[in-house]
């Protein structure tokens, strides 16, 4: 009887279940897992006569891209550049908000939020601007009585890069620092440590996972950056985002861009996997010696 | 800063717009103010005046008021709509009006793209039968019959295409000329700031030379390899369209060699980088050059033009009407009456490009019609050779590759 009137119970719930995972899973089928088959097979292909792609069974897309590896050593020069400013400006930031910010810490965070109301690409523009020679690029060359030029350089986009991807750092380390019980701190000065250990044995450790997430989101968008170097850049500065628009929308060469497309999604996979693999591994390392 | 702040963001939006679009957008945010400071007078009047005071080549009465005198009526009946696929801004709505007014066109549609490649697209996505006329470059002209996208046009009714100027005739991408109605058409050659630059530049030589001593880091080049190849290519005295490996090898050392020198490889905000002397000579497209010397500011009017003595390539924009049009007399009706001079004269001044109708040229403004960054003088014609594309080459996307990275 008991068994009985349960089993509607369950097919319901699981009637339900289903229902609410619909929606991700077409989500997550239709585009993600559909799209990037469709890219992978691309990129065996080659270029149709009048652009675009035409079936084809070949390496040549992956074998000519490893004769001008440029743009890849570029970007990740670039995401792993702008990934640590990031880290060592939000840190502090995120820690005084946390800690010191007692009465203005909601009028704080809001004026980090700010930004955001703004269109990214507006924010990016906004940039030519000021570092332009009506700008700080003008009043350096003013002063120095040389042509200074900020735009068009690597410099500038990594400028850009830090002003809009900075908040994404803040955030994840600022969640975890406000969690961050300060009697931990107490303790360790009781018990004979010094403000270094402090921060190395307590804060970092408690901090490590919000470093983690903000870096992962700062790094991964930074590899496929296309607006910023396009922007600020001159045009000058290519970067593998600025290489597959060239692809897809000038050449026209999708099974080129593809194949590009998805070595990049690889060297993304490996990195952070190897990222994720090295900081977990220190951790571990540290909690057993604290142990 | 907020003009500047204001002029990004409108640069930004087109950011993907080619060439033409670009710049007719860029200047004619207000297309009145343009024809002010070009004619000296408002913009319905302008264009009525040349077209009384010459000698007219259509022979029916002109009247002052009216800035188009009507083609004769067409003897078939008409749909009523018509939907037209173009860039954005390249269609005068004065224009658009008159049309709508004298052909009885109630609902007159206009959707825009941005480049080729997105009409193209469109057209291979979700077919045909949604518009009836579309614009594209003449070197797609070729592409999307070969794909059935066109209508072969009846050209018996389109008695005006006897205005167009032989040089649009028998072009390769249309050889009998079956699909295309051209619309107008514009030179790749150099601009520069006759207040920075002392020296006349004539040639690509000129160019290469300058770029690579007294104006170092003040150069441009715009993100185009069609155009910017035309450059080494033309130096050595190449063909323009040349797949050649050898040819293509010369043209990749010259242009790695002037790499350094460049400012900017941009073709989205040159103008305004050309306007603000960041850089005083560029390798780009003539309308811009028009829109600098007509800016209503005055500030620009040093700006030169120069279709290089080597020679160069011109680009030609076409009406084509599209497979399954769903409103085909709206659309023959459009065709033919487009190519009415009076009508040109209007076209001409609002996008800034010169007319493919020979007897448009007489009728526009002086100023306009023998500014040699508009029309190329006849003497230099020859100078110019029709590009095709070549974005499949892949010697050509390598060295462009290259060439990007620096």
């Amino acid at each position: 009887m008991t068994s009985d009137a349960r089993a509607p119970g369950r097919v319901r719930s699981g009637l339900v279940t289903g229902l609410l995972m619909a929606p991700a899973t077409f989500w997550y089928l239709v585009l993600l897992v559909l799209p990037l088959a469709i890219v992978v097979i691309y990129s065996f292909g080659v270029r149709a006569p009048d652009g675009g792609y035409q079936a084809a069974f070949t390496f040549d897309n992956y074998g000519t891209l490893l004769k001008r590896p440029g743009p890849f050593t570029s970007s990740l020069l670039i995401a792993v550049s702008g990934t640590i400013l990031c880290v060592l400006l939000a840190f502090p930031l995120a820690y005084f908000i946390a800690t010191r910010a007692t009465k203005r810490k909601g009028l704080l965070l809001i004026l980090l939020v700010i930004p955001f109301w703004t269109s990214f690409l507006i924010r990016t523009i906004s940039l030519v601007i000021i570092l332009g020679s009506d700008g700080i690029g003008g009043f350096l060359s003013n002063l120095t009585g040389q042509n200074v030029q900020i735009l068009g350089t690597m410099w500038a986009v990594l400028i850009g890069i830090v002003y809009n991807y900075l908040p994404l750092m803040i955030f994840p380390v600022y969640v975890t620092l406000e969690r961050l019980d300060r009697t931990l701190l107490e303790a360790s000065k009781d018990l004979g440590a010094g403000r270094w250990a402090t921060f190395r044995q307590v804060t970092l450790p408690i901090v490590w996972p919000g470093l983690i997430t903000g870096s992962i989101l700062v790094f991964i968008p930074l590899m496929g950056e296309y607006v910023v170097p396009a922007i600020l850049g001159n045009g000058k500065i290519f970067l593998i985002g600025n290489v597959l628009q060239l692809d897809f929308l000038s050449s026209r060469d999708w099974p080129a861009g593809s194949a590009k497309a998805v070595t990049l999604i690889f060297v993304m996979l490996v990195t952070v996997s190897f990222y994720l693999w090295a900081t977990n591994r220190g951790r571990r390392g540290r909690e057993v010696s604290l142990l | 800063m907020d003009e500047a702040l204001r002029q990004y963001r409108l640069d930004l939006l087109r950011a993907q717009l080619s060439r033409r679009r670009f710049m007719t957008l860029a200047a004619f945010g207000g297309a009145s103010a343009f024809l002010a400071a070009c004619s000296g007078s408002s913009a319905t009047s302008a264009p009525s005046e040349a077209a009384s005071s010459a000698p007219s080549a259509e022979p029916s009465t002109a009247e002052a008021s009216a800035s188009a005198a009507p083609t004769a009526a067409p003897s078939y009946e008409l749909e009523g709509e018509l939907d037209l696929y173009n860039w954005s801004g390249y269609f005068s709505p004065d224009n658009q009006k008159t049309f709508q007014d004298q052909f009885g066109i109630s609902n007159f549609v206009y959707d825009s793209y941005a480049s080729n490649e997105e009409l193209v697209t469109k057209l291979k996505a979700s077919g045909t039968g949604q518009y009836d006329i579309a614009v594209p470059t003449a070197e797609f002209v070729a592409t999307l019959a070969a794909d059935n996208f066109l209508q072969k046009l009846d050209k018996s009714r389109l008695p005006n295409l006897q205005y167009i100027s032989k040089q649009f005739k028998g072009m390769p991408f249309d050889p009998n000329d079956e699909y295309l109605v051209p619309k107008d058409w514009g030179t790749t050659g150099i601009i520069y700031r006759g207040n920075k630059v002392s020296e006349t530049i004539a040639s690509w030589k000129d160019f290469f030379d300058l770029a690579k001593t007294k104006y170092s880091g003040k150069t441009l080049v715009v993100d185009s390899p069609g155009d910017v190849f035309v450059a080494p290519l033309r130096l050595h005295g190449f063909d323009v369209n040349t797949t050649d490996s050898g040819e293509l090898e010369i043209a990749r050392k010259e242009l790695l060699a002037l790499r350094p020198h460049l400012q900017s490889i941009d073709s989205d905000n040159y103008p305004t980088t050309l306007q603000n002397e960041d850089a005083v000579m560029g390798l780009a497209w003539n309308g811009t050059a028009y829109l600098m010397q007509t800016d209503t500011s005055g500030k620009y009017k040093d700006t030169k033009y120069t279709v290089p003595t080597e020679g160069t390539i011109f680009w030609t924009d076409t009406w084509v009407l599209l497979a399954d049009a769903p409103h085909p007399n709206a659309a023959y009706a459009f065709l033919d009456w487009i190519q009415d001079p009076k009508i040109q004269v209007v076209e001409s001044l609002y996008a800034g490009y010169a007319s493919c109708n020979d007897a448009a040229k007489p009728l526009l403004p002086p100023d306009f019609a023998n500014n040699p960054a508009v029309y190329v003088p006849d003497d230099e014609l020859s100078r110019l050779s029709i590009s095709t594309d070549q974005s499949g080459n892949q010697q050509r996307a390598d060295i462009w590759a290259e060439f990007k990275q620096g």
